[in-house]
């Protein structure tokens, strides 16, 4: 089967949770924790990059729904994106419905051979519509007052999410529906089903988005079953490095807080997953291009950083990207082409971002002087 | 359980609801488990589940019922679900109703058999055990498999289940000179090409029978996708006397198959 990555621009995401053409990715977490960010944010990053997005709304509060057109058009997304709209006014029959209605457009477009990605934005209100509907019809209700057969009615949806044969035009359908948890609880009905149906998930943590990491990726928790065999080469020297210096940093960390006394490697591990998160972060409408990804990930994975003050990891990370875009083209290129990286153009990137970090590093101190 | 009459009986559709199916027959009344087919070109296959009334029975659709209408013409055929079995199943990939879905020809005639048979009687079966070797060290010395019997394989995604499924059928082709059934419930559709395309590049597949009713199948066909993998498998058991291994993937999806066919019949005890 032939096979590629939906790139997000989000670095979290394309470096360690990455999401193929084709795949269904759940975007999942607590109310008010950046789901519809994250999606958007996809959406805006596809600008030249022939993907056709639909943006399926169910139950939302009119309201946001005009302000996220407002943006998407802001950011030129409407060139290539339509929105589907069942606002949180309109009766269930039509909740229910736009789901379909947004995923035989995707399809059309699907079956003509282009790569359609398409959000539903949310799945919980879906579920709710179908719950309000079953009832009315006097339906027997089963666990949560769902009709039995909800697993069905989604996975019957996400199914249709795929991507296609080349004979067939090789188009692919990407499907990223978000879905809201109550009081971060996973283990609910809706919730376990769609983790089940698609090919992974995103969570969103409640307590990163308070302590100011966004977005707000809770990697531990999240997963994609297949991305990595579409990832590009490039990213996956780095992505194993930072995965592990970051899930070794989230242990030690609750730990660390009792302010004992720490060895060496500890700090080391620990100032270095300082670093990692402070580098996954990003701000709204931000992607990132793939080139400039792999140059600041490859910074912290390989302790670049480390010596930097947190308050300066961002300011470096704006300059080691400059740098990189103005000064090794044509490792961008490769990196872009999805060759591997030889030792010696991760030696290249490595001595870029370490003179821009150094320069960095000296202003500072030069600055806090008298 | 034979076919009665010559003259085909047919029945008409007094109501659909769902997944289910009520339709009046006015001379006779189709078995329980008979399969009843209707709407354009006979595509849907619809179960007998109960008589209503003398002239009445309910049936619950293995297809989408979308299109079907009041006063449609149904056709009971005389027999309940059945599957082709034999060795031309080998190497081929299955949906409940025997039909090949891997884009090959179709299978015709030769022997199909009902997926509801009666269980092997006391009388008939051993009571010594025997253990059937994996080749796997840890399985074999820790956890030895039955001849025979039955285990349940536990984790979570991504931890390597297939890879073992692989490796087990792998070794009851090489070692046992046996053959395997692989039965995908209700899960992903990619899954089911995925492990397909990878049982062909590691030569397995040639003495191997794929069935599945993934999740975007109606709960019915789900739900008797497993007893159709079974009646394959028993043939080679009963008739080729060869070692059979059965994988089922997901049997919880075969529980909330059943599970949503009883709710769409209006049953609250699950």
């Amino acid at each position: 089967m032939r096979k590629f990555r939906l790139q997000t621009g989000i670095k979290a995401i394309d470096a360690l949770i990455p999401i193929g053409r084709g795949q269904r990715e759940l975007i999942l977490g607590d109310r008010q924790t950046g789901k519809s960010a994250l999606a958007i944010d996809t959406i805006v990053n596809q600008k030249d990059k022939n993907v056709i997005c639909i943006y399926c709304t169910i139950g939302q509060r009119s309201s946001s729904v005009a302000k996220v057109i407002a943006d998407l058009e802001k950011y030129g997304a409407m060139e290539y994106t339509t929105v589907v709209m069942a606002a949180g006014e309109e009766p269930p029959g039509i909740k229910f419905v736009s789901a379909y209605a947004a995923t035989t457009m995707a399809e059309y477009f699907m079956e003509l051979g282009r790569d359609v990605l398409i959000v539903y934005d949310d799945l919980t209100n879906h579920a709710r519509a179908y719950r309000e509907l079953s009832l009315l019809l006097r339906r027997p209700p089963s666990r949560e007052a769902f009709l039995g057969d909800i697993f069905y009615i989604h996975s019957r949806l996400l199914e249709r999410a795929t991507h296609l044969h080349p004979e067939l035009g090789g188009g692919s359908l990407t499907a990223l529906p978000i879905l809201e948890t109550e009081a971060q609880n996973i283990a609910a009905y809706i919730p376990t089903n769609l983790i089940s149906i698609t090919d992974g998930q995103v969570y969103l943590s409640p307590v990163l988005f308070q302590k100011g990491v966004l977005p707000a990726i809770d990697v531990g928790k999240s997963v994609s079953r297949v991305g990595g065999k579409t990832q590009l080469l490039a990213y996956r020297a780095v992505a194993g490095a930072l995965r592990l210096s970051y899930s070794q940093f989230e242990e030690l960390e609750s730990f660390a807080r009792f302010g004992t006394r720490i060895e060496e490697s500890t700090r080391i591990t620990l100032e270095r997953g300082r670093r990692v998160r402070e580098i996954l972060k990003q701000k709204q409408y931000r992607p990132m291009p793939v080139a400039t990804q792999i140059a600041v990930l490859l910074s912290a994975a390989k302790g670049l950083l480390d010596d930097v003050p947190i308050a300066l990891i961002a300011e470096s990370e704006r300059v080691i990207a400059e740098a990189v875009t103005s000064q090794l083209l044509d490792v961008c290129d490769r990196i872009e082409r999805g060759e591997a990286l030889s030792d010696l153009d991760h030696e290249s990137l490595l001595r870029v971002a370490r003179e821009q970090i150094s320069s960095i590093t000296s202003n500072s101190v030069k600055g806090s002087k008298p | 359980m034979g076919n009665h009459h010559q003259i085909s009986n047919l029945g008409s559709i007094l109501s659909v609801r769902g997944t289910v199916v009520d339709v009046q027959f006015s001379q006779h009344l189709p078995d329980l488990k008979n399969q009843l087919q209707t709407g354009e070109d006979n595509q849907i296959v619809i179960e007998v589940v109960s008589h209503l009334s003398s002239q009445v029975v309910r049936g619950v659709a293995l297809v989408p019922t979308v299109g079907l209408t009041r006063g449609a013409t149904v056709v009971d055929t005389g027999h309940p679900l059945k599957v082709p079995v034999g060795d031309r199943l080998l190497g081929r990939m299955f949906n409940v109703f025997g039909e090949t879905i891997d884009g090959g020809e179709p299978i015709t005639g030769g022997e199909w058999r009902s997926i509801h048979a009666t269980p092997i009687a006391l009388s008939e079966r051993v009571t010594q055990s025997e253990i059937l070797q994996t080749g796997i060290k840890v399985i074999d010395i820790f956890a030895p498999l039955e001849r025979g019997g039955k285990v349940g394989l536990m984790g979570g995604a991504g931890v390597g289940k297939t890879v073992l499924i692989t490796e087990m059928i792998h070794n009851m082709v090489k070692q046992h000179q046996g053959v395997s059934l692989f039965c995908g419930i209700g899960e992903r559709c990619r899954e089911a090409l995925d492990l397909y395309d990878e049982m062909k590049a590691t030569g397995v597949l040639a003495n191997t029978v794929l069935m599945f009713g993934q999740m975007n199948e109606p709960p019915r066909a789900r739900f008797w996708v497993g007893h159709a993998a079974l009646t394959m498998a028993e043939y080679f058991r009963d008739r080729k006397r060869q070692d059979v291994l059965l994988l089922i993937d997901n049997i919880f999806r075969f529980i909330q198959a059943g599970a949503e066919v009883s709710s769409a019949n209006g049953d609250k005890s699950h």
